[in-house]
């Protein structure tokens, strides 16, 4: 199976070289899509062989990053793709068992964040209060549905392919496969994450705002 | 008979002056064409009108059961905005997603690789 990593970008010039280079190192073969989403100085594009750069003129928000990406990897031969955070809360040696589950059948795989003394209580109590609310509304339970770090294999992204085109898009996903959840094989497995900021991410105002999409979500 | 003029009536006056003024000038700067402009005209004179001599709508408060003249102004007035609100809110998305289509395409015909 033929895999891609869809890495967003937005304003990650000093994190973004070191989430690269180790990722090239564990998988020097693995094609690696970089998708600048607009940021305010263009990336610099890194000499490490074999990563696709794209760049969106202005920015349009993670979840049309992750489409960019999904689309130009469909688009040039991928069987699926990997989603991962450019700002190395993610760490690239999963990214193996991502490839091992897709290979095994999985339409979705989610990598959902282990908690950890680290982890902010806000946002333990955030992710638990969100899968018990997407799970009452689309019948699917994943531990953590704001987790950035997740695959999809080429025929999934025809049915959970998303318009959310900033932080909804991670719930938007699980949204659809909760329509689709007859269709679709999708597993979870645990993570290990690093908390790099606290203030970085989905915020109250995004939570707030997946809440009532998701109510939309349900009825169209 | 010559009414005294309240507060709130010079208020509305000012305000629709104002927004007749505003109409005018984004005329004047071809950013609305000249139905907008009459259209515009037409609203916020009638809203100076009404605001001016809030009696010639009394017939129309006893059929529709409104107490007062301003309070049927202000009814009309949140119909107008929540139509404009929506008109706004389709426009946008509209926008955002051709927004959207075009830095998608350019970005996928610009790829790069290394």
């Amino acid at each position: 199976m033929k895999v891609f990593v869809i890495i967003p970008a937005y304003n990650e010039h000093y994190r973004l070289p070191a989430v690269l280079e180790k990722t090239r190192r564990l998988y020097p073969r693995l094609p690696l899509v970089v998708v600048d989403d607009g940021s305010e100085h263009p990336i610099k594009k890194l000499t490490i062989p074999g990563i696709i750069w794209l760049r969106h003129q202005v920015n349009l928000g993670k979840g049309a990053s992750l489409k960019t990406g999904a689309e130009y990897s469909f688009s040039h031969g991928a069987d699926g793709v990997i989603f991962m955070d450019s700002d190395g809360q993610h760490d690239p040696v999963e990214i193996k068992k991502f490839i091992d589950y897709l290979n095994r059948g999985s339409d979705l795989v989610f990598g959902s964040r282990r908690p950890s003394l680290d982890t902010p209580l806000v946002r333990l109590l955030g992710k638990k209060l969100s899968s018990v609310y997407i799970n009452l509304l689309f019948g699917v339970y994943i531990s953590d549905i704001l987790s950035g770090f997740r695959a999809l294999s080429r025929s999934a992204y025809g049915y959970v392919k998303w318009d959310s085109s900033r932080y909804g898009v991670e719930s938007e996903m699980v949204a659809r496969l909760g329509k689709y959840r007859k269709l679709l094989k999708y597993v979870e497995f645990p993570v290990e994450t690093i908390y790099i900021d606290k203030y970085k991410g989905v915020t109250v105002v995004d939570a707030l705002k997946i809440f009532s999409h998701s109510l939309w979500w349900k009825l169209s | 008979m010559v009414e005294t003029l309240l507060g709130i009536q010079i208020l509305a006056g000012l305000f629709a002056c104002f927004m007749l003024y505003v109409a005018f000038v984004h005329f004047k700067q071809r950013n609305i064409d000249r139905f907008e402009m009459l259209f515009w005209a037409g609203v916020w004179g009638a809203f100076l009108y009404f605001a001016l001599f809030p009696r010639v709508l009394d017939p129309l408060l006893a059929r529709l059961f409104v107490a007062r003249s301003m309070d049927l102004l202000f009814i009309i007035a949140f119909m107008i905005l929540a139509y404009l609100g929506f008109q706004n809110h389709v426009g946008i998305k509209w926008v955002q997603r051709q927004i959207e289509t075009m830095v998608r395409s350019k970005t996928l015909k610009n790829a790069h690789q290394k």
